[in-house]
């Protein structure tokens, strides 16, 4: 039987912290026996530039790390959601940020206000936590607890609580 | 240094940092490019904690000398870089090998040539490791295709590099060095690690590069009471320079005979998928595991297709590249350069089988459907 494989990628801008946002669900997806693969892209500038991280989870053995065949695309830039709308099959989530991706949307493809609410909760820089959220909400092949869990592990202390409540909201008010 | 033991997530540079240190190195010099930074990073936080030693050098010519001058104190050294900075260890690169001082280099491949796609894979240093440096040399080059792989071939290389006295390059790129994924990192007790020879002679006998049947030197540290001479020019068993043509002459013989008479002892390769397949992939690095998702793939669909994985790239796995010729009907050589292996392996075809090379140098992975279309495409024809 072919095992199931589900291939992630989260695209947006330097800064936005997808990187961390993919180790996080990687890191959940092993704690819960999965295989997995990370890969990032990036460019010469940390930050302001195209980055992506991109995760395989698999029940099985994973050979060709990069994502061919994306079940899931969260893009949290104009330049991400170009990269990716005419490239993937219909049966692939787009998920994009309502805020800076503008034109031309697929069909079925989901917007939220990632931006703006990350601001509204405080601190932009919680838009990775919105997301994983939302990730969750729309592709439950791991459990909340898991990914919480990692997020307390891999974040400061200080921001655990505001990245927790902003995963919540991610996970709440993200509906498929 | 908290050691991490059993499994584990990690990045592939990181793997090679913590395998290094197993392996016993204690002094890193080198310069830091990308895609090979990280290992420059926990050299510098971990290796003053087990009483190494870090240095940030000016350069990659500096990063080679400094490696050569502490391990012939007898200390395991290493340095990592990437095309532009392995291109200006050249030189120092070619006398660890005459001088024959055990080091290992990792060269984690990016677009090329020059500084072109820093932040993106390539393949396109195959050759530079084989004839980088000036001067008929045997050198070893290892590569990884897995973040465990990564882990197991430098302790290997250290391993190699300390048994023949020599450099050993650990030849991998960017997707390897920077991607995560799982791996079981051994208790410390159960790893094989393997130390230089050290001289059985009289301090009042000792010659450096004296060797018994094996053809391998033992070179006493500096600082010891044995008496040490190191010299890049033509040198003879005292290690001290002599220009006769016999000495030469010996001397180069020697170095190419202690790996030579060593072959199957270094070269590993993999196979993957039915041995006797019609069609046969040879890749390595990053690409093989493309390779593999189109051997499972091919499977699927009632295709007979292979893969000979190249693990040691130097010396050439000749015999086992002969057999996948003659083997298969034909063979597919995926790299991401223009076919520098693809020219190896046709230097081996005298069973005159159809070689097809695939190549690819945008900065991008070789993708499993493109293996594919070049299967259907060959199996037509």
């Amino acid at each position: 039987m072919k095992k199931k494989q589900w291939q992630f990628i989260l695209a947006g801008t330097g800064g936005q912290g997808l990187i961390l946002a993919g180790a996080v669900l990687a890191k959940a997806a092993i704690s819960e026996a999965k295989k997995v693969i990370q890969t990032s892209s990036y460019g010469a500038q940390s930050r302001g530039g195209f980055s992506q991280a991109e995760v395989i989870i698999s029940d099985g053995e994973i050979y060709f790390m990069k994502c061919d065949k994306p079940n899931f695309i969260l893009a949290l830039s104009q330049a991400a959601y170009d990269k990716y709308k005419d490239n993937v099959t219909s049966e692939c989530i787009i998920l994009y940020d309502h805020d800076t991706v503008i034109s031309n949307k697929r069909m079925n493809d989901k917007g939220y206000s990632f931006n703006q609410r990350a601001i509204e909760l405080g601190n932009s820089k919680v838009i990775n936590s919105v997301a994983l959220g939302a990730i969750l909400k729309l592709c439950p092949i791991l459990e909340n607890e898991s990914v919480i869990r990692k997020l307390k592990e891999e974040l400061p202390e200080k921001v655990v609580p505001l990245n927790l409540e902003a995963f919540e909201v991610g996970y709440r008010e993200v509906t498929p | 240094m908290n050691r991490p033991v059993g499994k584990q997530f990690m990045q592939g540079n990181e793997a090679c940092v913590f395998a290094a240190i197993d392996a016993g190195a204690r002094f890193y010099a080198g310069y830091p490019i990308t895609p090979s930074s990280e290992i420059a990073e926990l050299c510098a936080e971990f290796l003053p904690q087990v009483k190494g030693v870090f240095l940030q050098m000016e350069d990659e010519l500096g990063s080679m000398a400094a490696v050569i001058g502490a391990s012939a104190a007898g200390t395991k050294s290493f340095t990592a870089t990437s095309g532009p900075g392995f291109s200006l260890m050249q030189e120092n690169l070619g006398m660890a090998i005459y001088t024959e001082v055990p080091c290992v280099v990792v060269n984690v491949q990016r677009n090329g040539p020059s500084t072109a796609l820093a932040t993106r894979p390539g393949q396109g240093d195959v050759m530079q490791t084989r004839w980088g440096t000036h001067g008929d040399h045997p050198i070893i080059v290892l590569s990884p295709s897995s973040v465990q792989e990564y882990y197991d071939l430098t302790v290997r290389a250290f391993n190699l590099s300390e048994k023949y006295c020599t450099p050993v390059i650990i030849l991998t790129d960017e997707v390897i060095g920077h991607m995560k994924e799982d791996l079981v990192i051994p208790q410390l007790d159960d790893l094989e690690i393997i130390n230089r020879k050290v001289p059985t002679q009289s301090i009042e006998e000792y010659r450096p590069y004296q060797t018994g049947d094996d053809d391998i030197p033992a070179i006493a540290p500096f600082g010891s009471d044995y008496i040490v001479h190191i010299s890049s020019s033509c040198h003879d068993e005292t290690g001290f320079s002599n220009s006769k043509p016999q000495t030469a002459d010996k001397l180069v013989r020697r170095l190419h005979r202690k790996i030579d008479r060593n072959i199957e002892d270094i070269v590993q390769v993999e196979w993957f998928g039915a041995r006797n397949a019609d069609l046969c992939i040879i890749a390595y690095g990053a690409v093989s595991r493309t390779a593999k998702q189109v051997v499972v793939d091919a499977e699927e669909k009632g295709l007979s297709v292979n893969l000979l994985r190249i693990i040691t790239h130097w010396p050439f796995p000749d015999a086992q590249v002969k057999e996948a010729l003659n083997q298969a009907k034909a063979v597919i050589v995926a790299e991401m350069n223009l076919g520098q292996v693809a020219q190896e392996i046709q230097r081996l075809n005298s069973s005159h089988t159809p070689i097809y090379s695939l190549t690819r140098i945008d900065g991008e992975m070789i993708i499993p459907s493109q293996i594919m279309s070049k299967i259907e495409e060959v199996m037509r024809s």
